[in-house]
């Protein structure tokens, strides 16, 4: 009798967990609840003229193929350069389980586009935001460069933002998306959440690791 | 537009399952609710695994980070396969229960 009761009682519990994630999978596919998340999560760009244009990394693959992000990421900072909104361009992004090294990578990429080899700052050890924050800063103290555009995803912004605040720069959002915060399709809504969610997670870690 | 036209597939398929099964399979209608609290049990356990799995995963790069000083990516952790795969177990699990309760009754 006990054993029947307690079986019952867990059915209960995965019943009710399992009733709120379909109803939460409903919602989140079929109305804009990830369209506002991502709103209200995200930061507007601002570009305006600054000392630097960082772009930070998104991952490559084995065979020196750029992510989507990276890609993009690495587009608005060479169309940010070429634009003349700064002198310098600086990419990050390392070696990947054997990869080439992702900033290289980019940098390359960018002098096939035009860039000046003697504008272009690469780091390509950080392997987190925090690092990238913290020896990019290193790297761009000595010139001098105050106030610089940050190229990253606009979910990643605030985080990334709030690091390179914290490094002694005044900084200028001016974010590349590969997914559209204005996504309408069930599929696109799904990705949105996935990404709200994954950076909440990194943020609330950022937050008790005591890096914001 | 996406989105209605999956609503709309959904809507018209589930109504010729729940037809093809009432006239055909000679399923009753009543029946229905208790499967709705299966499926619901059913996702309620992958959805455990896929928290379990979430979970462990983070702990396990932050204590390779942590004890062996290794730089393990988090973003390993966030692989929709993952999600997939949580759901296949909680599938696993949940049948496991129901062969469990008619093999003994209980």
């Amino acid at each position: 009798m006990r054993t029947h009761c307690r079986r019952q009682g867990w059915d209960r519990v995965w019943q009710c967990v399992g009733a709120v994630t379909v109803l939460g999978y409903l919602l989140t596919i079929f109305t804009p609840l990830p369209n506002w998340l991502f709103d209200e999560l995200t930061t507007p760009s601002m570009v305006r003229p600054a000392d630097a244009v960082v772009v930070l990394g998104a991952g490559i693959g084995e065979d020196g193929v750029l992510s989507q992000d990276s890609l993009r990421r690495a587009v608005q900072g060479i169309l940010l350069w070429r634009s003349h909104q700064a002198p310098v361009l600086v990419f990050s992004g390392p070696s990947l389980e054997q990869s080439p090294i992702e900033a290289e990578v980019r940098a390359t990429m960018a002098k096939a586009f035009g860039v000046a080899p003697e504008a272009i700052v690469t780091e390509t050890t950080a392997k987190t935001t925090r690092e990238e924050a913290l020896r990019i800063g290193a790297e761009l103290r000595p010139r001098q460069a105050r106030r610089i555009l940050l190229v990253t995803d606009s979910m990643h912004m605030r985080r990334a933002q709030g690091l390179f605040e914290a490094a002694g720069f005044e900084v200028l959002p001016a974010s590349a998306d590969s997914i559209s915060g204005k996504a309408r399709s069930p599929e696109g809504r799904l990705q949105l959440l996935r990404w709200v969610l994954g950076e909440t997670v990194a943020r609330v870690y950022y937050r008790l690791a005591g890096y914001l | 537009m996406a989105g209605t036209v999956v609503l709309a597939l959904l809507v018209v398929t589930t109504g010729l399952a729940i037809l093809c099964g009432a006239i055909l399979g000679r399923l009753s209608i009543a029946a229905l609710p208790r499967a709705l609290g299966q499926l619901f049990e059913c996702v309620g356990i992958s959805c455990a695994f896929a928290l379990l799995n979430l979970s462990l995963g983070v702990l396990g790069v932050l204590a390779v980070r942590a004890v062996l000083g290794a730089f393990v990516s988090l973003y390993y952790v966030n692989d929709s396969a993952l999600i997939a795969l949580s759901f296949l177990q909680g599938v696993l699990f949940y049948a496991w229960r129901v062969a469990n309760r008619a093999r003994t009754g209980r």
